[in-house]
């Protein structure tokens, strides 16, 4: 019998990673589309050189690993150019191209991100981190300054506007239907969230993510919104679903809910893992919102997939794990954080 | 006995010992081949100009001066001499902490400079000691080189270098206030520390100021703002002067201070310290007209500096208006809102402290009603109290004084001062109210010119319904029934009845 | 025996500095690696302190090895490296205050490094002087060029410019500052990745060296291995052909 040693993403279905990534990039068309058309500017800035300098990248480890440029099968092209349009998604479209140190920020960041979040763990399909994220990441911390991550008041964070302290008040004001549609300021590819739904009916009808992974980000990211909402409405006045609204229309959470965190390659390959993978990134995600001001979606992703590793330890299945302590462990670790985030909410003056 | 616990001991009791002895003999070495604090400049002196000589000037103690945006303190002045004759000073600067560590620098002027022609001369040379932070050195050295060649100019902030803006204006206040030591003392002063730092820099408010006292009694203000990572933080205004000026006037000065972190990724805090002043009369509700007299900047580590040059000359020249939350800028938001906020709680407590001195003495209750319309008073001697039941209600009023008014206008008007108490029942409950007002009659007609509460108890709807409606005419006092949609029918007809025995008075007494 | 003597005394001196190198392989004080390396100077300033501290404390300790009792041995060791960073301290807070200023903390935490402690512990204490002194010398020197190393990384992609001259003014009272990725006079390009200036980039420096001797270190290995697996076969082929 002739073993095969398989990567991630596990998947019943044979010869459908080509496929799968097609879906993926189907999904993000709309997405695409519509940054094009509102930032054009930008979108011609931002999208050539990420994409330029993932498939690079990818090319070039195709070369030295496997010493063939035939190796640098389609696979990889997709994959990549997923990758690359991620991450130029995250990025402001005001990244300051004035200086030039625009442009070379783009593909720092995306050359960082693809090499140390992808390449030099074995390239497709062994990465532990997402390397759109972490080239955002990479951006965000060493350029954050120059871009239009942060300055007015009614915050541009992360990209796109999202509610904090100084302007919960202001979300009575918001224009829901703005959110909803991407007319604010905002990163590339964060603000459209009607393209980004169809983008998840049809990843999800199309079986190409798990549904576990959306349910628990997305379940556990509104029930701690939704406390927090009631928190906040007892010391101004704010409806908490409004509040809710507004917390889900801003920022990255969909963007990253739909394209980021339900990575297969990234997501811990067991079931029940990945209720544990969702509901613990949107602790995360909430805790960085909420106690500090900035948008933690990105980072919450990369937090996740470091538990992933854990959650996908071979030594849960041993006999010294009974059923109940494989479903406990996870449940306290999830709950604990919970109670973290309900605890320091209705701490005095943790958030205003 | 274990040969051990008597080794043991010994053997470190030794170690200690001879560790000791070591570290104090290295200890006496340092001082004694250290650099020498001898009368030689040291090496960051003589660096600036090698070849000329440098000597400290006589009885030099370190002394702080205020510059535009912190405190600097002249660490060493050396007179600077080449083949025997001065040709120049030398000053070691430490400007304080503008981001983590403080802007320690050393500047040698030379030449002749008068106070007309200070702002020519740039420094010889510059020696950046310390700084910054790491990668915000480079640009303080690099400013420094640029004034020193002549590409930057240390007179504005249009030479800075994007990146680590806060350590180059510190670097530029600390040249600028060598230079002025330097002007003056070339021309043969020799300028020391700052008389009483304080009242020169509430002179810097009000610049006719002649004498000021810390108020005792003052309890610090706290003000709320938001910072970048939408924490809300305090801004407290701990200090407040009262300060005479040269007509003998009495003005206010507040000193506040935050700490705010203004970029949602440093944490660094970034802080101010600021003095605004507040002068003139006030007009009782209406707080909002105050306007700051002056102001002046104790120390600040803003990085942008819209909140002052955009936000607060704004509010200084009226166009911004500070109770406007929305007025504040972009790029200076969180400075802005900070200031916004320490403002609004000073010019709240010069509204409060002032009203109170205004009320204490009764002429101070014109001044308030009138505000700048006043002039002077007199009481109208021949005026007998005039006391009566109400009609409408259970209670009696009671008017006791009237007094001629006179105006700017030289206009008359007539105030009486009364007061008027009734019980009445809502829903089975018993209710009261009582009230001492001031009421200013004008006209042939009886017109209220001005009304001004004393002191009101029990139900007080009346004040912010009745009252303001009679005051402006909206409401007659002639009708009897107005007092019927004030949700304070009862009171309403008791202060009714009051201003209507005070106008049956006003009009007698116009027409006698 | 006198060659084998010597060879040994070469192995001690030599072996710290590549195959056993404090940092890079056994991955020993790594704190002072993330935290001075931000700039190169600091770096070769800390690695010199360091290696003042190693030589002087492990020699002492050898020197006593036989007086101090084992069960108190740990303090007794903590005392005599706590003396000779505390005269570390002292005489670079009067002779040299811009290394001072720069290292800051970090002077009093090479007391906490754990290569002194565990070469006073693993080698000084059992072996005599002149060993000792070899060893402290190759320690010293293979941690001081493995921080520089990192420096060097970290500065030139970090920051853009190698300054020189700040902390030892060699080169004349004002540091110069070599652009390479940025800091051109009078142009503003700039491209440095700040990431790599700050902590964060400390540790993927680190990690990407450390990545890069376990790769090579691996490569040499699995060669090896196929080196002798060959070997084998071609003696079994030759035992069967010669059968």
């Amino acid at each position: 019998m002739d073993f095969v040693k398989e990567t991630a993403p596990h998947l019943q279905r044979k010869d459908n990673l080509k496929w799968m990534l097609l879906n993926v990039i189907i999904a993000l068309a709309p997405v695409f589309v519509w940054s094009f058309v509102v930032y054009p500017i930008p979108s011609l800035q931002i999208y050539p050189l990420s994409i330029a300098t993932c498939l690079l990248c990818e090319f070039l480890f195709i070369l030295i690993t496997k010493k063939k440029a035939s190796e640098f099968k389609i696979e990889n092209i997709l994959s990549s150019l997923i990758t690359a349009i991620i991450y130029a998604m995250c990025l402001p479209t005001d990244i300051g191209f004035a200086s030039g140190t625009g442009y070379f920020a783009v593909v720092a960041g995306a050359a960082i991100g693809i090499v140390l979040g992808k390449l030099v763990f074995g390239g497709l399909g062994n990465n532990i981190f997402n390397p759109a994220a972490l080239g955002m990441l990479v951006v965000r911390v060493g350029w954050g300054g120059i871009s239009g991550f942060a300055s007015s008041p009614f915050i541009t964070t992360g990209g796109s506007a999202i509610a904090n302290g100084a302007v919960y008040s202001n979300i009575a004001n918001a224009n829901f239907l703005d959110l909803l549609l991407g007319n604010v300021q905002g990163s590339l590819g964060e603000t459209f969230h009607i393209a980004i739904l169809v983008g998840l009916v049809y990843l999800l009808v199309t079986r190409t993510i798990d549904w576990r992974v959306v349910v628990s980000y997305a379940g556990t990211f509104l029930v701690l919104m939704l406390a927090a909402g009631i928190v906040v409405s007892t010391k101004i006045a704010l409806n908490p679903a409004m509040f809710l609204a507004y917390q889900v229309l801003s920022g990255g959470f969909l963007f990253g809910l739909v394209y980021m965190i339900t990575d297969p390659v990234t997501s811990p390959a067991g079931s029940p893992a990945r209720f544990v993978y969702g509901a613990f990134g949107a602790a995360i995600a909430v805790m960085i919102r909420l106690f500090m001001g900035t948008e933690g979606v990105g980072f919450s992703i990369l937090f996740a997939n470091i538990i992933a590793c854990v959650l996908d330890y071979p030594g849960w299945a041993s006999a010294r794990w009974k059923k109940w302590h494989i479903i406990a462990l996870p449940c306290i670790v999830v709950l604990s954080l919970v109670a973290v985030v309900l605890v320091l909410l209705f701490k005095e003056g943790a958030i205003a | 006995m274990n040969k051990l616990y008597i080794k043991a001991p010994i053997v470190l009791g030794a170690i200690c010992v001879v560790s000791a002895g070591l570290l104090g003999g290295v200890n006496l070495l340092a001082k004694k081949f250290g650099p020498a604090p001898s009368g030689d400049a040291p090496d960051t002196i003589t660096v600036l100009n090698p070849g000329a000589s440098f000597v400290s000037v006589e009885g030099f103690e370190p002394f702080p001066m205020m510059g535009s945006n912190t405190k600097v303190t002249i660490e060493g002045i050396y007179e600077m001499s080449e083949g025997g004759s001065r040709t120049g000073y030398a000053y070691l600067i430490n400007s304080g902490k503008a981001v983590k560590s403080e802007i320690k620098f050393s500047v040698a002027y030379q030449g002749e400079v008068s106070e007309a022609t200070v702002n020519d001369l740039k420094p010889l040379a510059i020696n950046v000691i310390a700084g910054g932070d790491t990668g915000y050195d480079v640009n303080i050295g690099k400013l420094a080189d640029a004034i020193v060649a002549g590409s930057a100019t240390m007179n504005d902030n249009s030479g800075l270098l994007s990146g680590g803006t806060k350590s180059q204006k510190w670097l530029l206040d600390g040249l600028q206030v060598a230079r002025q030591d330097y002007v003056a003392r070339w021309n043969g002063q020799a300028p020391g520390p700052v008389g009483d730092e304080t009242l020169a820099t509430i002179k810097g408010v009000f610049p006719n100021a002649v004498s000021y006292a810390l108020d005792e009694d003052f309890t610090p203000l706290k003000s709320k703002s938001y910072d970048a990572t939408d924490t809300q933080v305090t801004a407290t205004t701990d200090k407040r002067y009262t300060v005479t000026l040269e007509d003998g006037s009495i003005a206010r000065v507040y000193e506040g201070t935050g700490d705010v972190q203004v970029s949602p990724y440093d944490p660094t805090l970034a802080s101010i310290d600021l003095m605004v002043g507040y002068s003139g009369a006030v007009v009782e509700g209406k707080s909002k007209d105050i306007q700051p007299a002056g102001y002046k900047v104790i120390s600040s580590d803003f990085s942008y500096s819209q909140w002052e040059d955009v936000y607060l000359a704004g509010v200084m020249g009226g166009s911004i208006d500070i109770d406007d939350g929305k007025a504040i800028v972009c790029k200076a938001t969180i400075s802005s809102d900070m200031i916004r906020n320490m403002m609004v709680a000073m010019r709240n407590d010069y509204y409060k402290v002032t009203l109170a001195a205004q009320k204490a003495n009764v002429a101070g209750y014109f001044e308030t009603m009138f505000g700048e319309n006043y002039k002077a008073f007199a009481a109208d001697e021949g005026f007998t109290a005039i006391e009566a039941p109400l009609v409408s209600e259970t209670g009696s009023y009671k008017i006791d004084n009237r007094y001629a008014i006179t105006l700017q206008d030289d206009s008359t008007v007539k105030v009486y001062h009364g007061s008027v108490a009734c019980t009445f029942d809502i829903d089975g409950e018993e209710e009261s109210m009582s009230a001492k007002l001031y009421v200013g009659f004008k006209g042939a007609e009886g017109q209220i010119a001005a009304a001004l509460k004393e002191s009101v108890g029990g139900w007080t709807n009346w004040v912010n319904s009745y009252l303001p409606g009679v005051t402006d005419g909206s409401i007659s006092i002639g009708d009897e029934n107005a007092a019927l949609n004030t949700g304070s029918t009862h009171s309403s007809r008791a202060v009714r009845e009051l201003l209507v025995g005070m106008r049956t008075d006003y009009l007698a007494a116009i027409a006698a | 025996m006198a060659k084998e003597n010597q060879s040994s005394k070469a192995r001690i001196f030599l072996d710290p500095i590549l195959k056993a190198n404090p940092l890079f392989v056994m991955v020993l004080g790594t704190c002072p690696a993330l935290a001075v390396t931000s700039s190169i100077e600091s770096a070769i300033g800390m690695g010199i302190l360091f290696t003042f501290v190693l030589f002087f404390s492990t020699l002492l300790v050898s020197l006593l090895r036989k007086v101090i009792p084992d069960e108190v041995r740990t303090p007794a060791y903590i005392v005599i490296i706590a003396t000779f960073v505390t005269v570390v301290k002292i005489l670079t807070e009067t002779f040299l205050p811009a290394l001072y200023n720069s290292l800051g903390v970090f002077i009093s935490l090479i007391v906490v490094n754990c290569i002194v402690l565990g070469r006073a512990e693993a080698f000084a204490s059992k072996n005599g002087p002149v060993d000792t002194m070899l060893d402290a010398l190759g320690n010293g020197l293979g941690y001081a060029w493995a921080i520089i190393a990192i420096a060097i990384v970290r500065e030139i992609i970090g920051v853009g410019t190698i300054t020189i001259g700040k902390i030892f003014p060699f080169f004349g009272p004002k540091p110069i500052t070599i652009p390479v990725l940025a800091g051109y006079p009078g142009s503003d390009i700039a491209f440095n990745i700040p990431l790599f200036a700050g902590s964060a980039g400390g540790f993927l420096v680190l990690g990407i060296a450390l990545a890069i001797i376990a790769a090579v270190t691996n490569h040499k290995a699995a060669k090896e291995r196929e080196k002798a697996r060959a070997a084998k076969l071609a003696a079994a082929q030759a035992a069967k052909g010669g059968k």
